[in-house]
């Protein structure tokens, strides 16, 4: 019985959402961790002083606003709730840019913009998370930015930047950013305690901190590199991994 | 015209990017004179003889701004520090300058460098490219991997060894003026000489053939001695050691 209540309480919970979304928001007081997902959309993270999720939705194609297109859903399940994007799609693009002759005539583009590009899309999806949420957030294509998030665990996204800032307070927890494709962009107090494992295969590693590198602990040969590094004496763990670009670790101003 | 006007704009708006993405960075210079220079592991490295005393360090073509690494260093496990500003890190130890990359090996850089310096060279991995050196006359030491090397008018005396890649030299106006030694060991041998050139060929390959338009006075002493063959042109001269273990050596006259 009681499984029963506990099924239908969560069915309840469940917030699917089909519509065209470009602003929302969604009780946050009783979950303890959100996860969001994005296929397209460059994700910026806002840590907000608040209960509620707020989360606005915006896409342009070829520079023109496209609402017809955005699809996202919603879904809580004990004290998790799990944000994704469900449109657009890579094939809901490729609809768009495919000429009469059925080639493909554009490339994503997340942020930033290239003149020289015929089509280009741009999809951001904004989250206004409560600071007490642990935090995770993974994308396809897009890139994810966010500052003063010291709940997030973990940034994954295969083909776009990972960028995170903490100006004055450093992750209550160990943090993992990785992207597969592009650079990953970290920005850290200068003067607070952390543990750095850094890894990429094809990229470089920079920085202006004056790091402590655990020579025993690392590695460095013609592709890869892998440096554990120590800043102010240790601290919070951070895990950077970027396998074929840069990995950035820059003090904050 | 207002057509024009608009292309005109944006052709110049486009050529302003570029330039943007561009940077032009000066040249790093040392006093390499009479020095052993070892060149170790660079990626992508053209050699160029100079009458100068300083080496001096610069890019192939303009290079890429990252503006991202703007103000960082490249973090190095073996504590390789750039200190040119080219992603290289030179050091001085007494007579011997060491140039290494630091960070990946996709630069492509111009070292200009005196003809009284030593050159010694070693790349042992897939990473990066060829390696090629112009009209230098100091004495040449070269290992080679993967890659290919060429010569053009390196005086010598030069030796270079290739496990997988060619060895393409050439000498358009003058011929080596020091011993010459191109081994190869899974690659050919390509050497071109001044056709008056006078020197002493001792040529070596265990599976591959030789080929010439030489006309060479062979020692008949060594031609039972398995790929070995020793011969002079034009009265014999500096020695000239061609090898290639499993592929073709190639003796052109210019």
């Amino acid at each position: 019985m009681l499984r029963l209540i506990i099924c239908i309480a969560t069915l309840c919970s469940t917030n699917l959402l089909m519509s065209q979304v470009k602003t929302q928001s969604f009780d946050a007081s009783d979950l303890d961790k959100l996860v969001i997902h994005t296929q397209l959309s460059e994700i910026i993270l806002v840590s907000a002083e608040s209960d509620r999720i707020e989360v606005t939705h915006s896409l342009w194609i070829n520079g023109e606003r496209a609402t017809d297109m955005q699809e996202l859903e919603y879904e809580v399940n004990e004290g998790r709730a799990s944000l994704r994007e469900v449109r657009p799609t890579v094939n809901d693009i490729n609809d768009v840019w495919r000429n009469s002759d059925g080639q493909i005539e554009g490339s994503f583009q997340t942020y930033g913009q290239n003149p020289a590009q015929v089509h280009s899309v741009k999809s951001i999806l904004e989250v206004r998370v409560p600071d007490n949420l642990t935090l995770e957030a993974t994308s396809d294509y897009g890139a994810i930015k966010g500052q003063n998030l010291v709940n997030l665990v973990s940034v994954e996204s295969t083909y776009g930047l990972v960028e995170m800032i903490f100006d004055d307070s450093l992750p209550h927890d160990d943090l993992k950013l990785i992207s597969e494709y592009a650079e990953v962009d970290l920005t850290l107090p200068d003067h607070l305690g952390a543990q750095l494992f850094m890894a990429t295969e094809h990229g470089d590693l920079l920085s202006d901190f004056d790091m402590e590198i655990d020579v025993q602990n690392s590695q460095e040969d013609v592709y890869l590199k892998r440096v554990m590094a120590r800043l102010n004496g240790g601290g919070t763990r951070i895990y950077c991994s970027a396998t074929y670009s840069n990995i950035y670790v820059r003090k904050a101003k | 015209m207002h057509k024009l006007s608009f292309f005109s704009i944006l052709f110049f708006l486009l050529a302003n990017l570029t330039l943007n993405a561009q940077e032009t960075q000066a040249a790093f210079t040392i006093n390499a004179a009479n020095k052993t220079v070892v060149f170790s592991e660079i990626g992508k490295l053209k050699i160029v003889g100079t009458d100068a005393n300083e080496m001096r360090i610069s890019g192939a073509g303009p290079r890429k701004r990252n503006s991202r690494a703007e103000g960082l260093k490249l973090i190095s496990v073996s504590g390789l520090q750039d200190n040119t500003g080219w992603g290289l890190s030179v050091t001085e130890d007494g007579n011997t300058i060491t140039v290494e990359q630091v960070g990946k090996k996709n630069n492509e850089y111009t070292i200009e460098l005196p003809h009284s310096a030593v050159l010694q060279y070693t790349q042992s991995t897939t990473d990066g490219s060829h390696f090629r050196i112009e009209s230098f006359s100091g004495e040449v030491d070269v290992t080679m991997m993967y890659h290919k090397v060429y010569l053009f008018d390196v005086a010598g005396p030069v030796a270079v060894n290739c496990v997988y890649g060619d060895i393409i030299a050439e000498y358009t106006a003058r011929p080596p003026s020091g011993d010459l030694r191109l081994h190869a060991t899974y690659a050919d041998v390509d050497l071109t000489l001044p056709a008056a050139t006078a020197a002493n060929l001792s040529l070596s390959t265990s599976y591959g053939d030789m080929y010439t338009d030489f006309d060479l006075n062979v020692d008949r002493g060594t031609m039972n001695e398995g790929g070995k063959l020793n011969a002079t042109i034009n009265g014999g001269g500096k020695l000239v050691s061609l090898q290639s273990t499993y592929d073709d050596i190639f003796i052109r006259k210019k």
